[in-house]
């Protein structure tokens, strides 16, 4: 990655104004982690050929061939109520990042993916740090397949998709990763709070749907409804309760 | 004894200690899932944990005690 390509692409202020390659590493998420406890300062962008440990949601792998995707950390300290909006930011700016250089239109899938109708195009990992029940940092984590062959990958070649893939052309990665800074520093400082709720719920495709919901071996069944104001699921179960629900795994069930 | 409490309202997604054991201060205690966000609470010193006083899988509200640390 050239990443004088990307600094000079870039419109932020903050946001990759510290801009770190390594060609191999553990976790991005681990470099950043370790470089937020020495500094105060908010936008360090670690990026990374290939991670040897790269991290999904609740410690499972992430698997990329080295060279092909972004795979990209970056620390954020957003006041409390700004912590409650990353989760939505974070997929929306992969959403403006792959319209801007591909023209490609993306749909989430509750509570993290980023998908092109059913395969996974970027995964996100969300890191919050408090100190007592003050907000410190977040680390956003963003897994973008932007040039992977996903027939290379056996394990994921029916489940994902690259942006190369779907719309039939290499995309320069480093005009990917610039855009999708770019358009996280736009969410970041958005003085309209709603504004990130409503254009993340348009484009989830969850919701509408009978869906499962499993959490720590605990499951709840029903109509995914809505979403509240901290991206929490609101289920309606089949005696026409509701149930919020603040994180889970979401299949879809028959008939969905 | 520390009570070591839940920054925000979420889920115990998963629990890294039980009683007795020892810690050194920064040890990852558990890991709450909450606004589409994975939240590590560490200890705020070395000890040894009283008390776990949430199950897996879990909703916690907002300031509620996790668990204890001597």
């Amino acid at each position: 990655m050239h990443i004088p390509t990307v600094t000079a692409l870039l419109t932020t202020n903050r946001i990759g104004r510290e801009l770190v390659f390594l060609p191999s590493t553990g976790s991005t998420m681990d470099d950043v982690r370790v470089r937020a406890a020495q500094s105060t300062a908010e936008g360090l962008v670690i990026v990374a050929d290939e991670q040897v440990a790269g991290r999904g949601r609740l410690g499972r792998t992430w698997v990329a061939p080295p060279g092909v995707n972004l795979n990209v950390s970056v620390l954020v300290r957003p006041e409390r109520e700004g912590m409650k909006r990353l989760g939505m930011i974070a997929p929306l700016a992969v959403a403006d990042a792959v319209a801007a250089v591909a023209g490609l239109d993306v749909e989430f899938k509750w509570p993290n993916d980023v998908r092109v109708g059913e395969r996974k195009l970027a995964g996100i990992l969300i890191e919050g740090e408090f100190t007592g029940d003050r907000p410190d940092y977040a680390i956003i984590g963003i897994g973008l397949n932007v040039n992977l062959d996903t027939a290379a990958v056996p394990e994921i070649a029916t489940i994902a998709t690259s942006v190369a893939q779907e719309v039939g052309r290499p995309v320069s990665r480093e005009q990917t990763l610039a855009a999708l800074l770019n358009a996280l520093e736009r969410w970041l400082d958005d003085p309209d709070a709603e504004a990130a709720r409503t254009a993340w719920r348009a484009r989830l495709q969850t919701l509408g749907r009978a869906v499962t919901v499993s959490f720590a071996g605990a499951t709840e069944s029903g109509i995914a409804e809505d979403v509240d104001g901290a991206g929490a699921l609101v289920l309606r179960r089949a005696d026409g309760s509701r149930v919020i629900l603040p994180a889970g795994e979401v299949t879809l069930r028959p008939g969905g | 004894m520390a009570e070591v409490r839940a920054p925000v309202g979420g889920k115990v997604a998963q629990i890294h200690v039980t009683a007795g054991a020892r810690v050194a201060e920064d040890d990852e205690l558990l890991l709450m899932e909450s606004m589409k966000m994975e939240i590590p609470i560490h200890a705020p010193s070395a000890g040894t944990v009283g008390e776990v006083r949430v199950s897996l899988g879990a909703t916690v509200q907002p300031g509620e005690v996790l668990l204890t640390l001597a």
